[in-house]
């Protein structure tokens, strides 16, 4: 069995000026960093700076792709936008495709609204299997998301949203070291 | 696709040399090439994963 620790990166999935979703982002960065035997980056989709002109892996980032090769899992957070997921998410995503096959990933739903981006989360579900990753039962969904955080970036109800976040984190690990010691053990 | 996968060598990993585990079968969909089967719409590809470094490397089956 492997011992390394797990590494579950936390991606920002959106790059629009004043989203609600990096405080969200950061919150999820912070307790993803307070798991026993799980590394972490964060990883703004923003500073990315992926063409426009073409897509798909044509125009892989090289430390983007390695970054998705070294994970065992991935944490995204992001926001409901006409409840759709953000396309700009979607053009940094699609730059990889061996990097998540067998992966674990997590989705955390950001929302102006009362339903945590469900309905984006269900309309990016889709999009995760076909890149070959596994998704977990557990979302974060941060309704609300301009009214949770005060001033400084810290989050009003924060034992509510720790607890939350630990369950999602829970089945997140298993799952990254259940398909970790697939991908690594077991044959097809 | 059992038998395939016993009958062929394990992939051995580009970056650190170790004998790879290969776990999925993608259809490659870049239109690149034709599937020899016309059950899948495009040619397919092993997926293998170094146990040692993580790289991960395709191979056409």
């Amino acid at each position: 069995m492997n011992t390394r620790p797990l590494f579950i990166p936390v991606i920002l999935g959106t790059v629009r000026q004043g989203r609600a979703s990096e405080n969200v982002a950061k919150f999820v960065f912070e307790q993803v960093k307070k798991r026993e035997g799980v590394e972490t980056e964060f990883v703004d989709i923003r500073e990315l700076k992926f063409p426009g002109h073409d897509a798909g892996e044509q125009i892989k980032d090289t430390s983007f792709s390695q970054l998705c090769e070294r994970a065992d899992g991935l944490v995204l957070v992001v926001p409901e936008y006409n409840h759709g997921y953000p396309g700009m998410l979607k053009h940094v995503l699609d730059s990889n495709l061996k990097e998540y096959i067998h992966k674990a990933v997590g989705i955390c739903g950001v929302s102006a609204g009362g339903f945590g981006a469900t309905r984006m989360i269900e309309n990016l579900l889709p999009v995760m299997r076909e890149l070959g990753l596994v998704t977990i039962f557990w979302d974060g969904n941060f309704s609300g998301a301009q009214k949770l955080f005060d001033e400084n970036g810290a989050i009003h109800d924060e034992e509510t949203y720790v607890k939350r976040i630990d369950k999602f984190l829970g089945e997140l690990v298993w799952m990254s070291k259940v398909l970790r010691y697939g991908r690594e053990n077991i044959s097809l | 696709m059992t038998n395939t996968a016993q009958a062929t060598a394990p992939m051995i990993c580009e970056k650190c040399g170790a004998a790879m585990n290969r776990h999925a079968t993608k259809i490659d969909y870049s239109g690149e090439e034709p599937g020899e089967d016309p059950a899948f719409d495009g040619p397919l590809n092993e997926v293998h994963t170094c146990p040692n470094c993580r790289h991960t490397q395709l191979r056409r089956v």
